[in-house]
């Protein structure tokens, strides 16, 4: 063979060779990689950002890496990304993150304060929304006000039919501070019976007191007509003074209607209604009886409504979990109807994620949701970031938010996406509690940051992402519409090694388009109002029905206030 | 009067076996010149060929036995027309020769030597303006600018009118005898045969023998006018006698024997072009060959690559981004960024740089042989693998190297326009990043894609040197080696990314 020829034939071997050669030598070239002690889970280990001082047994790959910290939390508390990127041109990203919870958390088991309900004026209208307090009123005056009227003193004995109760008509008005209720009794399609009194309200222990305004003495008129007549004629043959019977006759009745009244105000009506008007002219016993029977029907209000902070188990799916509520302050009244401060404590009865798993995140400093009442039937639940991030975190803490990041909707949803990308889909599932974030969109005021959610498997890696949610919540008539965009995206794996947990890059390709897009394209959930009030368990207290509608929900300021609106009405 | 070549009981055997020639015997003396006449497929070629190169005769599958063999020197071979190189002018066809023997490069006295007006050597002549008398003239001064002893002339009066017959035959005869030349013609032109030969050998197409025509009293341009014309009249009475001679059917059995000198020329042409890339011998003259070679390949059709490498780089990712309308295309986009530059760039440059320049070179190289002029180059003493196969090898491999340079940059150009229409950021970063910035693992596919070029570079330009430098006789070989080159570097570019992709496999790329 020429020697040419073996120079050729030599170049085409060392060709040959060369290309496995050097595709041996680059193939094991190790690329960005974090390598944390297996002891050390996500989340709790403080910061990481000098990662070789740590003393934590951090180490990273290669050193080059740019270390970008950024913090998702809301006024500095919540979650902290730090994340170590090697940036090979605009387009391929390579990452890995650790997420850690920064700032102070609520105990699992501490109350909240950062509720608050308030109840428009119209609710308390009883010719519309309230009608169904007319009613209640109604039914309780005809319980009490029926057969005949005795009372007996100094030997003298009175003794009178009631007139039927055929009506009973309600009014409630809100003034600054206190609430004014008027009823008067018809009989005959004549009223025979008026009075009224001035209500204020205030907090005891956290629950709700009502009693009669300082300096305002509830106002009982009884009109001329049989009933009136008879007791001033029987008051008479017993030779006792006009002006005793009348004091005898309003009294008697203050019992009965004090007890009617007691489920508008409170025990302290019925004590001063017998010490006021009444009291004038009505001897000491009568004047007794009257009392006994206002303070019992008053005292009974009393225990009803102390009774609100007693444990509560409102879910069904959940039933052992226990929602306390007290009022964190005192009722407040305006002209356009109440609101009431409030504070949950949730005790869930078992915990998903285990007793030393992290608490929500606390906002030291955030003043209570303030709820502004605008006068219509309006009932409105508001959540401060405080009270947002209990919700939060209870809906993670439970489970709720795994089986609904494995649910059908999600996962369908979801796994159809991310076909394209060389990992298994499992669905979404936190391994931290989400929690409030500063906003980073227009328009999306309420964000929550994500940390540490698994989403599956590549190769023999779990996949982690770490991002920022911002909610937006559109309203259409009925229609409501929650659209989730997706912000600071970050997605690595990690895998256990021996003792250690390896972090490394993955999905860096798909990343910045994910990213980008997700920004761009939120994933909308609509739901339609009417039937999530209708999936409600049936509000009745006390025999009065309160139907809801026009569900409304809003998210508005910094932090972010929530706030669940419906139209209410009495039945 | 020194022998120059002698050769006695000459036999030669085609690859079948049946026989070319036999016994043949043939001498040549110095300022002599021998005319060898015969019928076509006669064998005269074959019959130079076992006189000067029987090796190679041997390499092709041919016995080649002789009692004896004297030859002085390399003979210079002079092809019809001359076979002048027209990449030349007329002074350097002179200087080339000038150059491979070591003389001193000045063609004027040696155009004067031939009765050619000096003008004719004035820089920028082309050949191609000569006339065929000019033609041969000027051939017949390079072989003498060349110093070469041994002239072997292929049918040096084709186009010649009868007048330019003569003064070739007279030229011939004064030359040889004025520089002590020994020539060998090889003619059907009885004239010229007649007018210059100082013998005459027939060659005997029935018994493969070589017959002296006798008796024969030297060239008839030397005699009176009567005489020579009386001594053709006979000369052409005695060929026509052989040539009427009953023949039989031709036994040449040119049956091509397996050859596997076919499948290794590549290797043979990339490793002479590599060994003589260092050589400085004709270094300055092949690169008259390199920069013919550099035009032709890269500088003319450097738009056409440029508008292929815009176009695919705009239509591919374009029709990859639509396969669907689920898809964002600018989502693709940032996907594929420029791999798809970085794969598809170093396979279809190669591929329509071959059929492109490849096909050039290959038919320049080709039409070179068929026009005898690289069997001239070589008589004149000008290594063709020195002076055409190295530079044109080294040509086409910097031409391909440009042409992937300007298909790369052409695509990415494409791309920017359809990248930056759609709202890509950072478009050209993001067609460049493969290149220029790439995570550890696709530095392989980077890896891969500069082996392929380079792998490429080398193939093509070795498969287009070795086809267009490949023996041929006729035109139409010319286009069959065009295309064979084509095919096989076509297929050697699809084994090869088929091969790369699964070192990549292996490699867990």
């Amino acid at each position: 063979m020429e020697t040419s020829t073996q120079v050729g034939l030599g170049v085409l071997l060392a060709l040959g060779i060369s290309l496995p050669a050097l595709l041996g030598a680059t193939s094991g070239q190790k690329d960005l990689q974090v390598t944390v002690p297996a002891s050390l889970p996500f989340g709790t280990a403080g910061s990481l950002t000098q990662i070789e001082p740590s003393g934590l047994g951090v180490s990273l790959y290669p050193h080059g890496a740019t270390q970008d910290q950024k913090f998702l939390g809301l006024m500095n508390t919540g979650l902290s990304l730090t994340t170590w990127q090697m940036n090979y041109g605009p387009t391929y990203q390579r990452e890995v993150t650790w997420p850690v919870l920064v700032g102070p958390s609520y105990k699992a088991d501490d109350f909240v304060c950062g509720y608050s309900v308030s109840m428009g004026a119209g609710l308390f209208e009883t010719a519309g929304a309230g009608s169904g307090i007319a009613n209640a009123v109604e039914r309780m005056v005809k319980s009490k006000i029926h057969g005949r009227l005795q009372t007996e003193e100094s030997g003298c004995i009175i003794d009178v039919p009631y007139p039927e109760v055929e009506r009973v008509s309600t009014t409630i008005d809100f003034e600054e501070g206190f609430a004014r209720v008027g009823i008067t009794i018809w009989s005959g399609g004549t009223p025979w019976l008026w009075l009224s009194a001035a209500l204020e309200m205030e907090e005891r222990e956290g629950a709700i007191q009502i009693h009669l305004r300082p300096g305002e003495v509830p106002v009982v008129h009884l009109f001329d007509g049989d009933f009136k007549n008879q007791i001033l004629a029987q008051a008479e043959q017993c030779g006792a003074g006009q002006g005793g019977f009348w004091g005898l006759a309003v009294g008697a009745l203050m019992g009965p209607v004090g007890a009617a009244l007691g489920g508008l105000a409170g025990a302290d009506l019925g004590a001063n209604a017998g010490s006021g008007t009444a009291t004038q002219k009505i001897p000491l016993e009568t004047q007794k009886k009257v009392n006994d029977t206002l303070y019992g029907a008053l005292a009974d209000l009393s225990r009803t409504l102390s009774g609100m902070t007693r444990p509560i188990y409102p879910l069904q799916a959940r039933p052992n979990d226990a929602f306390e509520i007290r009022l964190s302050d005192a009722p407040k009244v305006s002209p356009t109807g109440l609101s009431f401060p409030m504070c949950l404590r949730i005790a869930p009865a078992a915990r998903t994620h285990g007793a030393g798993s992290p608490s929500s995140s606390y906002f030291p400093g955030l003043a209570p949701a303030e709820t502004v009442t605008t006068g219509d039937a309006a009932i409105t639940l508001s959540l401060n970031a405080n009270a947002t991030s209990q919700i939060l975190h209870y809906v993670w803490d439970t489970g709720f938010l795994s089986e609904w990041g494995k649910s059908a909707f999600v996962f369908d949803a979801l796994s159809d996406r991310l076909k394209i990308a060389a990992f298994t889909f499992d669905g979404v599932d936190p391994m931290l509690p989400p929690t409030l974030a500063a906003s980073s969109s227009a328009g999306s005021p309420l964000s929550m940051a994500l940390g540490a959610v698994k989403l599956g498997s590549m190769d023999t890696r779990t996949v982690w992402g770490h991002a920022k949610l911002n909610m937006d919540v559109n309203q259409k008539a009925d229609i409501l519409e929650l659209t989730g965009k997706v912000s600071d995206l970050h997605v690595n794996c990690a895998s256990k090694v021996g003792e250690t947990q390896v972090l490394s890059p993955c999905l860096g390709d798909l990343l910045p388009i994910a990213a980008q897009f997700a920004q761009r394209k939120g994933a909308a959930y609509s739901f339609n109002g009417s039937q999530v009030l209708k999936a409600l368990p049936e509000l009745t207290y006390g025999g009065l029905d309160l139907k809801l509608s026009h569900l409304q929900v809003s998210v508005t300021g910094s932090p972010p206030v929530l706030a669940i609106r419906t139209q209410g009405a009495t039945e | 009067m020194g022998t120059l070549a002698d050769v006695q009981g000459l036999t030669v055997q085609f690859p079948n076996g049946s026989l070319a020639l036999e016994r043949v015997a043939l001498s040549l003396h110095e300022g002599k010149v021998v005319v060898l006449l015969g019928p076509s497929g006669a064998g005269k070629s074959t019959l130079l060929k076992a006189i000067f190169a029987p090796d190679e005769l041997q390499r092709l599958g041919y016995t080649v036995d002789w009692v004896e063999r004297i030859v002085t020197g390399e003979p210079a071979y002079v092809p019809q027309r001359g076979a002048l190189l027209d990449h030349l002018d007329a002074a350097d066809n002179i200087k080339l020769a000038q150059a491979a023997c070591g003389a001193e490069l000045d063609a004027t006295a040696w155009l004067e030597a031939v009765d050619l007006d000096g003008a004719i050597g004035s820089a920028g002549r082309g050949v191609d303006t000569l006339s065929g008398g000019q033609a041969q003239r000027l051939a017949v001064a390079r072989v003498l600018a060349a110093g070469k002893k041994l002239v072997v002339m292929d049918e040096p009066s084709v186009g010649l009118d009868p007048v330019g017959v003569r003064m070739l035959a007279r030229l011939l005869v004064t030359q040889a005898r004025k520089h002590k030349l020994g020539v060998i013609v090889i003619t059907h032109d009885i004239s010229l045969a007649g007018g210059a030969a100082d013998e005459i050998y027939f060659l005997e197409p029935n018994d493969h023998s070589l017959t002296r025509i006798e008796p024969w009293s030297g060239p008839t341009e030397l005699d009176d006018p009567e005489v020579r014309q009386q001594r053709q009249v006979q000369l052409d009475a005695t060929v026509e006698e052989l040539l009427l001679r009953e023949r039989e059917p031709s036994a040449s059995g040119k049956a091509k024997a397996p050859n596997f000198g076919d499948f290794l020329a590549p290797f043979r042409i990339a490793g002479e072009a590599i060994r003589g890339i260092g050589e400085p011998h004709l270094f300055r003259e092949s690169m008259v060959v390199l920069r013919r070679t550099l035009i032709q390949s890269l500088v003319r059709p450097a738009l056409f690559y440029a508008v292929v490498g815009m176009l695919l780089g705009f239509t591919v990712p374009y029709v990859i981004a639509n396969i669907s309308k689920d898809l964002e295309p600018r989502a693709v986009f940032t996907l594929i960024k420029g791999t798809y530059i970085l794969s598809l760039a170093p396979p279809l440059s190669a591929i329509i740089f071959v059929a492109t320049s490849g096909s050039a070179i290959s038919a320049w190289l080709g039409g070179l042989r068929v026009n005898g002029q690289v069997a001239a180059l070589e008589g004149l003493g000008v290594p063709a693998r020195r002076y055409l196969w190295s530079p044109a090898w080294l040509g086409l491999s910097l031409s391909y190297l440009a042409t992937f340079a300007i298909f790369t940059i052409a695509m990415a150009v494409g791309g920017y326009v359809l990248y930056e229409s759609h709202g890509v950021e950072h478009a050209m970063e993001v067609l460049l990043t493969d290149f220029v910035a790439r995570p550890p693992e696709r530095r392989p596919y980077l890896i891969r894609a500069l082996w392929s070029v380079i792998a490429y570079k080398l193939a093509l330009a070795s498969v287009v040197v070795a086809k267009g430098a490949e023996p041929k006789s006729r035109s139409d070989q010319v286009t069959a080696a065009m295309t064979s080159s084509v095919m096989r570097a076509t297929l050697f570019v699809v084994i090869t990314e088929l091969f790369t992709i699964m070192l990549l496999q292996m490699f867990g790329g």
